[in-house]
């Protein structure tokens, strides 16, 4: 009895170290990774420095000895978006605390527009759908519009994304645009009041030859019901066939794309998420809702389609439901989370990833200048929109993919 | 007494008990962040200030963000020098330094086979140009600096002998604009679209002409090559042919170019009696048995970069003992003292043949020996280039950090510099 009770609390104690030195690994929701335990207890002789020293070490070397071109500050972030960088994921990200302010009262949604898409020009930004409801409309914007200034900013270089950025703002306040427009000389000025302006996702129409034309612009809560309403009222005329335009559709609602797809799809799986640790789930489509037609569907992407555009186009594309026409596609099949780290700064990080039926994963990957390496979906028919084309979205003749669609379904229309 | 004594007992256990929890805990977390305190970083001592902005410590920082990605990141990663060598090329691309680059491994090793005269790919060496006025924003800590109009013009700095470059024609000072169907986009290249912009607002250009040039950038936009892979094509590898598109003298020039490796000598007698000179690690030894009787006029251009400590190395072969002036950091502060022990019994007249092919450590030797008036300067003086410090990281990347410029009084400098910072120096928050 004596002699048991030291053991047992040796025992006890050994345990308590384990549950101690593993918590991390516990509490992360991982196995205990054993070895880290053979790294602690190993002779602490090696050279080699950790990753961690590694950074310290030149960090503190070139904050020495480039003193004055930069701070402490900079250098830090500047570190840490590398180090984020490093893992050639386009969206995790470093975000310091000031982009980081700006991230959240994104997703929070509080921002308001002038009612217009818009699209990349090395001027600045196309003006693409111009939509009736919006005060650009009201304003006397129109497509094919290019603006080069904002508030007096020349945004010519700039991404798309950074001009939208600075068109949005609280709603009631105005921006100042300037504008050339094609066939005008000199440049048209703007003073647009900001509002809250309601999209519509889902625009459809019959083209001639009695294609049905349906175009889908984002994936939100009401674009299912919409997409259904449209589908089945082409459906009772019988068309010859269907195009689906998902160009620029930055995604959204991944259940609203699962939804959409059951009307093509029958009870089969749409997506996979993979997670962490082999977890994983997946959506198939729901059973009985498929319309009865049997017409050649096209579906038309670019490579801003992503995200919810791109499963729907890749899932429907890996059951032989419908040809892809026009360019690769964005390559975004990822979730992420916000993470806060000390001093208000966060990181975004991948924690899920989705898997297409067939296609498997089409998540963009890039190298350490940011440049594209894989990713996307490779159209079935690449068609690209020449430079300088005097394109006009959705109307025959000047839009060279919904074209080369439209040739498609006329080659093998049924009817 | 018994009784006191188990309550005495159970405390002991549960204060052992604690203890090891917490123990296991600590040793975790050394396990993963290494132990920081028993190494001394580079550079300690140098540092002038703390960082205060913020309580947690860079290597903390670090720490933090490489375990939330570690634990929350879809694919199992590790913690490895790869996000340590990430982590050290932002912190160099965020200097904007034209002299300071970071290299991936492949690029590294071509790199430090370059110092040692041995050159991959086309045999030649690149020089990047910043717009300055964009610069000076940066510098000075401005919000309004946009990133586009910092994007680097490349240009060809030497050309080495026997190179497939120079066999093909091309020369130091062509601008780099098409690398085999890839743009480079420069800040002037943006910069010039603004200005025509503002100029077709103001009526002094035509729309048309407007719309030609922004057809041309939207389809560079589209086939854009980075910096980075720029130097990849031009100066790694040893198989394929280039083609390249250059800018000399406002024309465009098209030239193929085949890639492999070009050894090239330190020293290299030429048949008009001129004797080239590199400084090539370990050829401060060659230098040195160097045999010029009364005078030797030294052939600087096409240069490359070369080896700053073999350069200094080698003053003592043209210069007196003393003190020749030295580096002075960015921020005024005295990073290199250049003094030479020994020197040649007789001072050799020196002619040294320049031009802005001159680059690296042999411009700054161009500037020693010009300053300390032991050598005439054939051509023009070359640009002023930054003293380079070259660093190896463990994953096989490394980076060149500029530390300052050469200056030969460094006394009157320093005081120079410190007098002009004084009133405007920033605080660290």
């Amino acid at each position: 009895m004596k002699v048991f009770k030291p053991i047992l609390l040796l025992a006890v104690l050994a345990t308590l170290f384990g549950i101690g030195f593993f918590s991390r690994d516990v509490l992360a929701g991982a196995q205990p990774d054993t070895s880290a335990l053979s790294r602690v207890f190993t002779p602490s002789e090696q050279v080699t420095e950790t990753p961690v020293e590694t950074f310290q070490n030149n960090y503190n070397y070139i904050l020495a000895k480039h003193g004055q071109s930069t701070t402490p500050e900079k250098l830090r972030y500047a570190a840490m978006s590398g180090l984020v960088n490093s893992l050639g994921d386009p969206h995790t990200n470093f975000l310091e605390p000031k982009i980081n302010e700006r991230f959240s009262t994104e997703t929070t949604g509080n921002y308001s527009g002038i009612g217009a898409r818009l699209g990349t020009d090395p001027l600045g930004a196309k003006v693409g759908t111009v939509f009736k409801t919006g005060p650009a409309f009201a304003a006397g914007l129109k497509e094919n519009d290019i603006i080069t200034s904002v508030d007096g900013k020349n945004v010519a270089g700039l991404e798309v994304d950074a001009i939208v950025e600075k068109i949005l703002g609280e709603a009631g306040t105005a921006v100042k645009l300037t504008v050339t427009r094609p066939e005008k000389s000199g440049e048209i000025s703007f003073e647009i009041t900001r509002r809250q302006v309601e999209i519509p996702t889902v625009e459809s129409k019959m083209l001639a030859g009695r294609v049905a034309y349906i175009a889908v612009t984002g994936f939100s809560e009401p674009t299912p019901i919409q997409f259904e309403e449209a589908i089945r009222d082409f459906d009772t005329t019988n068309p010859a066939g269907l195009i689906i335009d998902l160009r620029s559709n930055p995604g959204g609602l991944l259940d609203a794309a699962v939804k959409m797809l059951s009307l093509f799809v029958d009870n089969k799986p749409a997506v996979t998420i993979k997670a962490r640790g082999n977890k994983s789930a997946t959506l198939n489509t729901l059973t009985g809702q498929t319309v009865k037609g049997a017409y050649p569907i096209t579906i038309l992407i670019n490579s801003d389609s992503a995200s919810a555009s791109e499963i729907f186009a890749g899932v429907m594309r890996d059951y032989k439901k419908a040809k892809l026409v026009g360019v690769h596609s964005y390559g975004k099949a990822s979730v992420q989370e916000l993470r806060d780290l000390p001093g208000g700064a966060s990181a975004k990080i991948t924690i899920a990833k989705y898997f297409l039926p067939a296609s498997g994963d089409i998540g963009r990957t890039v190298d350490d200048d940011g440049n594209y390496v894989s990713g996307g979906i490779a159209p079935d028919m690449k068609v690209e929109i020449p430079s300088g084309f005097d394109f006009k979205l959705a109307t025959p003749g000047k839009d060279p993919q919904l074209d080369k669609a439209l040739e498609y379904i006329n080659g093998n229309r049924l009817n | 007494m018994q009784e006191g004594k188990s309550t005495l007992w159970t405390f002991l256990v549960i204060i052992l008990a604690v203890g090891s929890l917490c123990v296991g805990f600590l040793a975790r977390n050394k396990a993963d962040m290494g132990s920081l305190a028993s190494k001394k970083p580079l550079g300690v001592g140098l540092l002038a200030t703390t960082d205060k902005f913020s309580e947690t410590s860079e290597s903390e920082y670090f720490f933090e963000l490489a375990e939330l990605l570690r634990r929350y990141y879809v694919e199992p990663i590790e913690i490895d020098q790869k996000m340590a060598s990430g982590a050290v090329r932002g912190m160099i691309t965020s200097l904007v330094d034209p002299e300071s680059n970071f290299y991936d491994k492949d690029q590294f090793n071509a790199f430090l086979a370059s110092q040692k005269g041995s050159y991959a790919g086309i045999g030649i060496e690149l020089d990047y140009k910043y717009n300055q006025t964009e610069l000076k924003k940066l510098q000075a800590g401005s919000n309004e600096v946009d990133s586009l109009l910092l994007l680097p013009q490349i240009f060809v700095g030497s050309v080495m002998p026997g190179s497939p470059a120079e066999t093909a024609g091309l020369q130091p000072g062509d601008e780099i604009r098409i690398v085999n169907g890839k743009y480079v986009v420069s800040g002037q290249d943006i910069k010039a679209l603004r200005d025509l912009q503002t100029a077709v607002t103001e009526k002094r250009a035509t729309p048309e002409k407007l719309n030609t040039m922004r057809e041309k950038i939207e389809i560079m936009v589209k086939n854009v090559l980075s910096a980075a892979k720029t130097r990849e094509h031009l100066l790694n590898g040893t198989e394929g042919e280039i083609q390249l598109t250059v800018l000399r003298n406002g024309k465009e020039m098209r030239l193929d170019i085949g890639r492999q490796t070009t050894e090239v000598k330190p020293i290299v007698q030429n048949n008009d009696g001129t004797t080239s000179l590199r400084f090539f690690k370990g050829s401060a030894r060659e230098i040195q048995n160097l045999k010029f009787e009364s005078g030797i006029k030294i052939d600087l251009r096409n240069s490359g970069l070369g080896d700053y400590d073999e350069m200094e190395r080698a003053l003592s072969q043209f210069l007196p003992t003393g003190d020749h002036g030295g580096i002075l950091s960015p921020d005024g502060r005295v990073a290199r003292r250049l003094t030479t022990t020994t020197a040649p019994k007789n001072l050799p007249q020196i002619t040294l043949i320049t031009d802005n092919s001159t680059i690296g450590a042999a411009a700054t030797f161009a500037h020693i020996l010009s300053a300390a008036k032991v050598a005439t300067i054939e051509g023009t003086l070359p640009e002023e280039r930054s003293w380079l410090e070259v660093q190896t990281l463990p994953d096989g990347s490394g980076y060149t950090l500029a530390i300052g410029k050469y200056t030969a009084d460094l006394e009157k400098s320093k005081t120079a510099v410190a007098a002009k910072e004084t009133p405007a120096k920033p605080e660290a928050n």
